[in-house]
């Protein structure tokens, strides 16, 4: 048996499948653009703005909020492809850190969906439950 | 084991439970009305429907759904739709189905809400005797902006 400590085997998917070629870049097109929240009442975020810039994905994320959409800034994203082969991309993740709060946003995409998971961890000892949440955004 | 026929219910679902508060409205239906208006699939190059409208008709809700077709984006009329509430103590749908029947297919919708998505399955059976199996999809609408 293997293990996860030997180099590059932690499962077969990621490995390339023989014969199969490495993509030099990732399609980033389908992400590109303004994603709206399908529920006009959230109070988690409200939308979030996706660019290209250079071969990185920019995201900037806007968070609900009574009076206006707070803007938590706008970073490199992590991006991800469907397989190790894969030439599309799937998703991203990025972490923002407020100080009081850091928040790590992971996205996947599906048939025009983009599906947000938002995992808010709190450290000013306020008690407050570290908490997740799912939203739906299109475009 | 108390039998079905003794209590007009298959499954503890079929009654209201004590704390759930029934909300107020007429005796029967289930009311569709903040579902009304256009949806649009999220997924722009769906092979299969493209919008659907709800709207209100002389027996109750309609369901006027576009399909991608070769030659476009075409109408493929209207039908009724049902109603479903989340659970018996409701009268706000949370979902519909509706069937549509053109002879050689058959095309039921079950569809349910999402956080501001109508997620809509789609059972197409076909009738014709060409082989085709019938088969599942399942797409995502989001609410056409006013």
């Amino acid at each position: 048996m293997r293990t996860a400590k030997e180099p590059g085997y932690v499962n077969e998917e990621s490995q390339p499948a023989p014969g199969e070629v490495l993509a030099a870049k990732l399609d980033l097109s389908s992400l590109i653009g303004r994603w709206k929240n399908t529920n006009t009442a959230t109070r988690g975020i409200s939308h979030i703005v996706i660019s290209e810039d250079g071969k990185n994905l920019r995201v900037q994320t806007f968070g609900a909020c009574a009076s206006n959409p707070r803007d938590w800034g706008d970073a490199f994203a992590t991006t991800y492809a469907y397989s190790v082969a894969g030439d599309i991309i799937a998703g991203f993740e990025l972490t923002y850190d407020f100080g009081a709060q850091e928040t790590l946003v992971t996205a996947i995409h599906n048939r025009g969906v983009l599906v947000i998971h938002a995992y808010h961890r709190f450290k000013d000892g306020s008690g407050r439950s570290n908490f997740i949440s799912k939203e739906f955004f299109h475009q | 084991m108390t039998s079905a026929s003794s209590t007009n219910a298959i499954k503890r679902d079929d009654t209201p439970s004590g704390d759930e508060s029934r909300e107020t409205g007429p005796a029967t239906g289930v009311d569709l009305t903040h579902l009304l208006g256009t949806w649009v699939n999220t997924y722009r190059e769906s092979s299969s429907l493209c919008r659907f409208t709800l709207a209100q008709s002389a027996s109750g809700y309609s369901i006027e759904t576009v399909a991608a077709t070769e030659s476009g984006a075409q109408t493929l009329g209207q039908t009724e739709v049902r109603p479903f509430a989340p659970n018996v103590s409701s009268r706000k749908a949370d979902g519909f189905t509706a069937r549509y029947d053109f002879e050689f297919l058959e095309m039921s919708l079950a569809a349910y809400c999402a956080k501001g998505l109508i997620v809509v399955s789609q059972y197409t059976r076909f009738k014709d005797g060409s082989g085709r199996p019938d088969y599942f999809n399942r797409e995502f609408f989001f609410k056409e902006e006013s």
